[in-house]
Order: C-alpha cells, then structure tokens, then sequence
C-alpha cells in the first residue's frame, strides 16, 4: 500500500502524545524531592513510604475496591442475563435491547449522577449506606458486560443448545457445559474493563458518595487541588500498577486476548 | 492495442522472495493466465503490475513504455477483484461511472458509455440499484463493466471467479472469454484453478514459488509440461520409467505397457536411458484380460463420473495407474483385465529421471 | 415465555434507575427554590429564565460548547490518519498500536488530567523546556486557559474517536481504495469520494461520543482550568453541591444537554446519510 511518507511520523507523534501524561505521572513518583519538578531531582521511593503511611488514602482504595468489585458482579449477572435474552430474541427487538443497555455509556455521566441523586433523595436514603454510590456504579459498569458478552455471543447458534438437550443434557447442564464456556471470554473481558471503568470512575462516585467516604479518584482529586508534593504521582501510579496488574493476572489466568 | 512485457522483475517480502526473475511478454489482445497454487506469486505479478506493490527490480513495459515508476492511477488499467471491490455507497450506475469521471469526460458522454457498457453485461435495467441489492453474478459483471468502460490499455483479473458457485463459474467463464475476444482487450488473468485456465486463455504461465516454470499455449500445457511439477498441477497423470530408442529409423518411447513414436514436440533427438513417460489417463485402453499386447493388471477401485468413468488399477509390480474411460463401468474391484496405450505419440518429461 | 425473566432485572434497573430519574431531574428543574430543603414545592419556569438571561451562565454554555466542538474537530484531526495507519499495519503492529490506544483508557482521568498538569503547569515540563533553550523568558500561558483545556480532553478522549473510525476501515474491504486507484482516482480523491463515505459511520460516533464527553466533562477542566476557565458542568455541580439550589442546577444541565444534542441532531443532519448495509 502507497502511504504518504508522514503518516508513519505522525502517527508516531499522537502515540507519544497518549503515552507523555502516564509517563510523566510515573515517572515523577520517583522523585526525591520534596516537590514536583521534572526531570526527578535524584531518585526515591519516599513518596511510595509516605504514601503507604496516609490511612486516608489506604482507606480510598479499598473503599474503590470494594464498590469496583460490587458493582461489576452485579453488572455481570444483569449484562449476561439481557445479553442471552438478546441471543434469543428477534433481531428487532434484540436492537432494541441493545440501544437500552449501551445507554448509560452515550448519556452523560454527570448527568446521571445528577438524577440518581435527586431520585435516591426523593426515597428518602439519599446518598447513605453506599446505596446510591453502588447503583450509579452498577449503570456505569453494566454497558461493557452487556457489549462484552453479547458480542461473545453473536456467533452462537442456538441449536447448539438444542443439540446439548437432544443428547439428554438438562438445561441447567446445557448452560454449564455448552453455553458458559463459550461466553467465558466476552463476559470475562467485560468484567475487567467494567471493574477498570468503576475503579476509575470519577463524576459519578463524586456525586454519589456518602458523606466522610472517598474512592481513590476522589480521594487524590482532593489531594491534588491543595498540594503539589508527588504523593500524588505515588499514589497515581500505584493505581495505575493495580490495573495493570489486575488486567495481566486475568489474562493469565482466562487466558482471553484483547484484539480481534 | 497493448503489449506487455515484463522483464527480470524481482520483489522481497522480508527474506522470502515473492517474485524471481520473472520475464515475459504477451501479445497484443492476448488472454492470458497466471496459473499456480497459492502464494506461487501470480497475485503478487498482477498486483505489481497494477501498480499496488512496488518491485525491487525489473522493468514492466506497456507497448514499449516503462510504467513501473507510474502510480496506479496513471497506468490506464481496468482491473477486477476477487471481492469485486464494488462501492457500496454508489449505485451500479454510479459505480460504473467513477472512472469516466476521474477522467473527466463531459456528462452526456460518460451517460451514453455507462449505458453501453451495462447493455454489454446485460444489466442495463438495474443501473440504479446498489451492489448489495444485486447477486453475486450480477455484481461480477458490474465489476467487469465498470473496469472496461474506461477503455484500459490491458484488463487485470484476480480470481475473479472464486466467490461464485460451479454452475455460474462455468457461464462466466464463458461470457468472460466472449466479451474479451468480442473487445480484443489485452487480458492478464490471475487463477489457481487449472480448468478455468485451459478453458479460457490464449497462452497459460504457471507459476511456483516466486518462479515462472512454463510459458505454453493450454494444449501444449497438458500434452507437453515441461516439468513433473507442471503435469502434475495440470490435470491427472500417470509416470512410467521407460527409455527412448530407435525404431524402425524413427525415435520410439519404450514403456512396460508398449512402445509408441516419441512426441514430435519433444527436443530429445538421441535415444536416451531411463526417463519419465507422462501418460494421462485417458491414453490407456482397459482390455480383456487375455487381448493380445495387453499387460494384465488387477481393477483396485471404480469411480462413476457420469460422462466418464476413473478406474484405479495396479500392474502384477504393484505400480498403480490412473485410467479414464468414455463409457459407462465395465469392471468392479478386484476385476482382472488388460491395459494397453492408446495408440498417440509419447511425451517424456524433460530432465527429469525416474 | 420463561426466556423474558431474563431481560427483567435489566429492565428494572434501566427504568427505575435510569429513566425514572431522567424524568426526576425535568421534575425538580420546574421547582422553585427551598431555603431549608433543595427545592420547594409548586410549578415555575423561573430557573429556565435564569439560565438563558444571565448573561455569566450564557457566556459559560457557548464557552463549554466551544471547547467540546475544538476538541471534537482536534481528535478527528488527529483520529483519523492513525486509525487509517492502523488498520494498514501488519498484524503485530497493528496489536502494538491497538495497546497504545487502549492504554490510556485503563489509566483513571484524574491521574492523566494531573499528568498534564505536570506537563503544561507554570513550573511544568514543557514551560521549563521553553525557558532552558531559551524560546521564552516569560511564563507560556499553557494551563489555567481553554487552550490547556483543549489539549488535556482531546488527549483524555482520542481513543473514543480512533476506535469507532479503525473498527469501520477495518471492515472495509482493502481492495476499495486500489479499485479507485485503478479506476484512475489519485490517492487524495479516492479517499474523499470513496474511503470518506465509507467510514462516515464511524466518524460520526466518534464525533458524537466525543463531543458528549468533553461538554460533560468535570475533572479535566477543573484541574487543568484551575477555577479560573469555568466550563458548565463545573458550575452545575458547584449549584447542587455547594449552593444546594438543586432547581436551578437541574435547569442548568438541561438546557446544555439539549442545546448539546440540538447540535448532535444538526451533525447529523450536515453529515453525508449513512448507507445501510
């Protein structure tokens, strides 16, 4: 293929221009100095002991844990439910699922953050007990299972499952054996950017928390509109280890591969 | 009117050499194919001819003009995919008219050629519908006019039959070769079946690996290969060790199933030791066990082919031999029965011993 | 019909926790004001009013779209050739390119927003850079402006744009853009009247994605505008949260969504029709 000879450069240039931010944060983590300057005034993990040190923070993450975890388990039995319905359905009306369940994805976060508020307040829980907090993670997770799942699934013949009942299988073993393993991977890779998404969501956990709670968005938002030290870089780049981390173990462990 | 000719053009893809020194050239209105199993090459010529890959080396020349250096859109070509290529947002109307326009000829003129061209393909009354409305055949022929409205100087196919099914193949290659000969356009096919090769082309060029192996008119491909490679890939064949020797003055072919006159085409001039004898099935006879000059063999299997029948059968040394016969089956496995040759002239295959 | 226990939790959860606030929010926004409550009760278009004569609140909406159109206009600017690029690599460029893209995603936005405070900060990366070879002795004005704005979010959402385009060129068959080639089309027509209409689909996702993210975008233009560029989901959230006048938030967020999706619409409209398959 005949490529004008500055696409290669520039697409060069938009890759460093993703990366620069990340590495910059990484990078500046390591600072031994007291404040943020760049390039690093020598090299330390003291931010990494000051950070290891600060409860607030701790606490953040596993608060973010926690509601990653809640809120993309019960995305994933939703999701999978509506993407088998979708599996077996007509084709319009399976559209119409579609549109529904990809919604919280095209409407704005802020948005409903906004509602769930107003509407939590109006049952009288307000933002209390994490309930409000959970349910705006639950909207903002469920789109990637459903997605994840039913494109696992576009390929799936439903007479595989009739063959499996033909050859004596229940339908509780014909889910086991014949249609679980088969949306293993769409629901496996749903579940880890659902929990990605969660982890890093911001808008929706701001409005939603309950007061005297923080994730670790929050948590370093905060941080980072009174200081300036690389406790922040510390903190960001221990967050962005945990999903890599996090992204590398599934890998391994389901095995799924993240290109087509 | 177009001649091509290709010479020593050479092209790398990493390490492995996808084109060799290949040189050739074709006369002016000439169907030819490039015939060989996949990844020989032959896409890879037609897409360097196309002006899609460049090459490492070699000149390609249209009527005695280089064009290697020229961008596709400037080597006046008509080509057809193997997916047709047809673009979906324009109707086959405008589709057929992309090229007239990129060339900028007035409207009323590029209306008249559209509507010349489709009455050509036969699709004059579905101008305004879109490719997807339209079957497979129907969109091989849209992809066909719209490369040969543009009145190219040579007309690029890439297996441009191999998404169609048996029976619309055979009628394509048909309409094809018809609206080639009709045109008189210079013609590069680029296939991998050997049928479609024989049926249509002026001159055939098979190809392995990156290498021209033969450059023959299709007869003289089948009956004459010059290599255990090229009769093999074209059509069925059988090989017995014999040896050429004079006989009654004249040069013979000695096979175990009889001696016949040597090829006429053949280069050898001197009787010769121990070589290979190409002998297609359909120059064995089956005969009664007990015929005169018949060798006996035993029947191992019999396929019904309908027009034909192909009968597997082994010689007392064991050597099995692939057999065609015209009529309906005579004999069933296990059978004993007789072989002789038919009575042709034998071709040995070239330097090439048993 | 037991299949359709199957689509009932989902339905719930989209009804009443989706659509049945959507509705609460028109609600509350046709509320007065409450002192000792976020809002009263009774029906008024008062907080409609509000927003679309103060001139401040005016000026802050026609700003925010601004920056989301830029930043629309810039990642599509920037989109497109890498995802034509990567769709034309080899394979194992292609998964390293596909990595790139990706990566950003799994970094939160308020680690990448802070990232690009430290580049573009008074005392940051690039500023220092500046001064050292000697380009400027003063401070470039690189944050706390719409520009640093720009270039944080079209940085946060390019993967939105360059995934939808990649994902339609990569369903197109190669041999399109070589049969407008052949068909005597130079490089840069054939990718206008043949590759541009094709891959409309996915530009107009992408656009429209974008688009809707940057308009509501919060951290990024917080933490980069640093209070001193005010973009409205900034002040929408400092009416809820921290003036407790909930009625004239919800007005607020209303009218940018729908000015919002009036340009979606008009997008759309200017935009070549979509070819259905």
């Amino acid at each position: 293929m005949n490529m004008p000879r500055l696409l290669p450069v520039l697409c060069c240039a938009v890759y460093f221009f993703l990366l620069a931010p990340i590495l910059v944060v990484v990078l500046a983590s390591f600072n031994a100095g007291a404040f943020l300057t760049f390039p690093p005034q020598g090299l330390s993990l003291r931010w990494y002991r000051t950070f290891f040190h600060n409860a607030v923070f701790l606490r953040a993450f596993i608060e973010s844990m926690e509601i990653a975890v809640a809120a993309t388990s019960i995305s994933a039995v939703i999701g999978t439910m509506a993407a088998l319905f979708s599996m077996r359905t007509t084709p319009a009306l399976a559209n119409i699922v579609r549109l529904g369940m990809t919604l919280p994805l095209v409407l704005p976060e802020v948005l409903t953050a906004i509602g769930l508020l107003f509407f939590f307040y109006a049952m009288g829980i307000g933002v209390h007990y994490s309930v409000a907090l959970l349910v705006g993670h639950v909207l903002l997770t469920l789109p990637f299972i459903y997605i994840n799942v039913s494109t696992s699934l576009r390929s799936f013949d439903p007479s595989w499952e009739l063959a499996a009942r033909s050859l004596g299988a229940s339908p509780f073993v014909t889910f086991y054996r014949v249609t679980m393993p088969l949306m293993k991977s769409g629901l496996t890779s749903g579940c880890l950017f659902g929990f990605i998404v969660s982890f890093d969501a911001f808008s929706t956990s701001f409005l939603l928390k309950d007061v005297g709670t923080a994730t670790l968005p929050i948590q370093l938002f905060d941080y980072l509109r009174l200081n300036f030290t690389p406790e922040a870089a510390a903190v960001s780049t221990f967050s962005i280890i945990v999903t890599f981390l996090i992204v590398i173990m599934t890998k391994t462990i389901f095995g799924i591969r993240f290109t087509k | 009117m177009t001649t091509v000719a290709i010479e020593n053009l050479t092209r790398h893809f990493g390490r492995t050499r996808a084109l060799d020194d290949i040189s050739l050239s074709i006369d002016d209105g000439h169907f030819v194919s490039f015939l060989g199993p996949s990844g020989c090459g032959k896409s890879t010529t037609l897409r360097v001819l196309a002006g899609f890959d460049a090459c490492d080396r070699g000149r390609i020349l249209f009527d005695g003009q280089d064009v290697a250096a020229l961008p596709p859109e400037q080597r006046d070509i008509g080509m057809v995919f193997q997916s047709y290529a047809l673009f979906p947002h324009m109707t086959v109307g405008q589709n057929v008219a992309f090229g007239l326009e990129m060339r900028r000829l007035p409207r009323d003129a590029i209306r008249q050629r559209v509507r010349a061209v489709l009455d050509l393909v036969h699709l004059a009354d579905h101008s305004d519908r879109h490719p997807r409305q339209l079957s497979g055949g129907q969109q091989q022929r849209v992809a066909l006019a719209r490369a040969l409205v543009i009145e190219p100087r040579i007309l690029l196919l890439d297996e441009p039959l191999a998404n169609l099914d048996a029976i619309l193949r055979e009628e394509m290659r048909v309409f094809i070769r018809e609206l080639q000969q009709r045109i008189g356009i210079t013609t590069i096919y680029v296939t991998h079946d050997q049928a479609e090769a024989m049926a249509m082309s002026d001159m055939i060029v098979v190809m392995f690996g990156g290498r021209v192996a033969q450059v023959a008119p299709p007869r003289d491909l089948y009956e004459c290969p010059g290599s255990l490679q090229v009769a093999s890939f074209v059509g069925q064949a059988n090989y017995l060790a014999g040896h050429v020797a004079h006989d009654n003055g004249q040069l013979a072919v000695v096979t175990p199933l009889g001696t016949r006159p040597l090829d006429g085409r053949s280069a050898i001039t001197a009787p010769a030791p121990a070589r290979n004898i190409l002998i297609r099935p359909e120059s064995i006879c089956i005969t009664p066990p007990a015929a005169s000059d018949a060798v006996p063999a035993t029947v191992i299997s019999v396929q019904y082919g309908g027009n034909l029948t192909n009968y597997v059968l082994a010689l007392a040394d064991g050597q099995q031999l692939h057999v065609q016969t015209a009529t309906p089956p005579s004999h069933a496995g296990g059978d004993r029965v007789g072989v002789r040759l038919a009575d042709a002239p034998l071709w040995v295959i070239p330097d090439c011993r048993p | 019909m037991r299949k359709y226990l199957l689509i009932v939790p989902a339905v719930v959860v989209l009804l009443v926790f989706l659509v049945i606030p959507y509705i609460d929010i028109i609600f509350i926004s046709l509320h007065p004001a409450a002192d000792d409550r976020p809002y009263g009760s009774g029906f008024t278009l008062r907080n409609y009013v509000q927003v679309l004569t103060d001139g401040y609140l005016v000026h802050q909406t026609a700003m925010t779209l601004w920056i989301g159109l830029v930043t629309t206009c810039a990642t599509l600017v920037l989109g497109f050739p890498v995802a034509w690029f990567m769709a034309h690599s080899s394979a194992r460029a292609r998964a390293i390119q596909q990595g790139i893209v990706l990566m950003p995603l799994l970094v939160g936005i308020v680690v990448r927003s802070y990232g690009w405070t430290v580049i573009l900060g008074n005392n940051g990366i690039l500023n220092r850079l500046a001064r050292d070879i000697g380009l400027t002795r003063s401070v470039l004005p690189l944050m706390y402006n719409s520009l640093g704005i720009v270039i944080a979010l079209t940085h946060v959402f390019l993967p939105f744009m360059i995934l939808p385009i990649f994902g339609t060129i990569r369903s197109l068959d190669p041999a399109l853009f070589l049969a407008g080639r052949s068909l005597g089309a130079s490089p840069a027509i054939t990718m206008r009247r043949v590759i541009l209409p094709l891959t409309m689909p996915g530009i107009q996702s992408g656009c429209v994605l974008v688009f809707i993210l940057s308009v509501s975008a919060y951290v990024t233009p917080m933490l980069i505008g640093g209070m001193r560029v005010k973009t409205m989901p900034m002040t929408v959230v400092n009416t809820l949260i921290d003036a407790f006048q909930w009625p004239f938030g919800a007005a607020q967020a209303l009218v940018l969504s729908a000015i919002g999706a009036l340009i979606v619409l008009v997008f759309f409209r200017l935009t070549p029709l979509r070819w259905s398959r």
